[in-house]
């Protein structure tokens, strides 16, 4: 670049000419040229960063949006299969622990402890799982004896003259006579249950239960052997007027 | 009216991860309580079980004794239940002694029901009236 007064030699960033003294056209030009360039530079890359700052918010939260979205719809599907997932819960706990299971059964089943088999098989969730199908019955069997003891008891023993009395001493008897006929039928559905070979114990405790509801209705309303064998013939209602005439004598 | 239309979109957005976030936690508790509830079991507590003695309700005392007793609500936790589990266990163990007398050890169900029968203190009579409304006073 040369001085337009004395044609010397210039330097870009020169302001004035070092032979002449006079201003350097070219570098004012170049300075405001500069200028003019920075501040468009400024500008663009500002709007760049923006832009970039926007699209990475919207970025991120469109991404979390499809995360959550997706998350629900798992949540929900799990939701609407909690019973299934439940149920598969409680089958492998039970089947982890069969022995310990079977083992305190089998001991209950021994003692004839009826309250003790179904609370038991309550407390352990036995009563859904598929690993202590075959002991359904038994569970049923223990249940059925322990309403009527506990209708006997309603019966018996409590104050029947409260408000809190809310059945009639028909319809109680009427509950002991129905699940008298299911445990005796129960002793049927053991062939079902269990499946072959049916162990001895397991035949004992049903024959058991039924002896023992049977000493329930004899000492309670006062049937004799007669009468609880006739009763397995009998219909439901007829089996309750039976008990109802013991009972009112 | 286009940089508008950006900030419109983005609080959509941001209403909508809030809403999504709210129905996930709602959504997760329904599945907890799900997923416990073959699990979930109640207790009864010691006044409910004194009120059902109260109302001569021996059926649902029974019930609730055995319902605590296997979740290991015992009294030794709680000496709240020693006057209801004792009544609860001397109903029980006056059906046995009336009905299974013949092939239960009767010596041991008569002392387990005078240990019962003590533990009811000044409420003793309620074992008396067991007793007398099960006709068991002959026997013993």
């Amino acid at each position: 670049m040369k001085c337009d007064y004395c044609g010397s030699n210039l330097g870009i960033e020169d302001e004035l000419c070092p032979h002449c003294g006079n201003p350097n056209t070219h570098a004012r030009q170049h300075s405001e040229a500069m200028r003019m360039f920075n501040s468009r530079f400024r500008a663009t890359e500002a709007e760049v960063r923006e832009n970039t700052r926007r699209f990475n918010r919207f970025t991120v939260t469109l991404t979390v949006l499809a995360v959550l979205v997706a998350l629900n719809a798992i949540v929900l599907l799990l939701i609407a299969n909690s019973w299934i997932i439940e149920d598969s819960m409680i089958n492998k706990r039970v089947a982890r622990n069969m022995k310990t299971h079977v083992a305190a059964l089998d001991e209950m089943m021994d003692a004839r402890d009826y309250r003790g088999i179904e609370y038991y098989a309550n407390m352990n969730n036995l009563t859904y799982s598929e690993a202590m199908r075959k002991y359904d019955s038994v569970f049923n069997v223990a249940r059925c004896y322990n309403q009527i003891q506990n209708n006997i008891i309603e019966l018996f023993i409590n104050d029947r003259d409260t408000k809190y009395s809310y059945m009639s001493d028909e319809e109680l008897i009427e509950y002991i006579a129905r699940n008298y006929e299911y445990v005796y039928d129960l002793e049927e559905e053991l062939d079902r249950t269990w499946g072959e070979p049916i162990p001895e114990y397991a035949k004992v405790f049903v024959r058991n239960t039924i002896d023992d509801a049977g000493l329930l209705l004899k000492e309670f309303f006062g049937v004799t052997d007669d009468d609880l064998i006739a009763m397995r013939d009998m219909t439901t209602s007829r089996r309750a007027l039976l008990l109802e005439e013991a009972y009112s004598r | 009216m286009k940089k508008d239309k950006k900030t419109i979109a983005s609080r959509i957005m941001t209403i909508a991860v809030f809403i999504l976030t709210a129905s996930l936690i709602i959504e997760l508790i329904v599945l907890g309580v799900g997923l416990r509830q073959g699990r979930y079991r109640y207790t009864v507590d010691a006044i409910s079980m004194v009120y059902s003695i109260r109302n001569g309700d021996y059926e649902n005392l029974v019930r609730d004794y055995y319902n605590n007793v296997y979740q290991n609500v015992t009294e030794e936790k709680n000496k709240d239940y020693i006057i209801p589990y004792a009544v609860a266990r001397y109903v029980e163990s006056a059906i046995k002694y009336r009905v299974y007398a013949n092939r239960i050890d009767a010596a041991e169900c008569i002392s387990n029901m005078e240990n019962d029968k003590q533990l009811m203190g000044e409420f003793a009579y309620i074992a008396d009236d067991i007793d007398e409304r099960l006709g068991i006073g002959k026997i013993k």
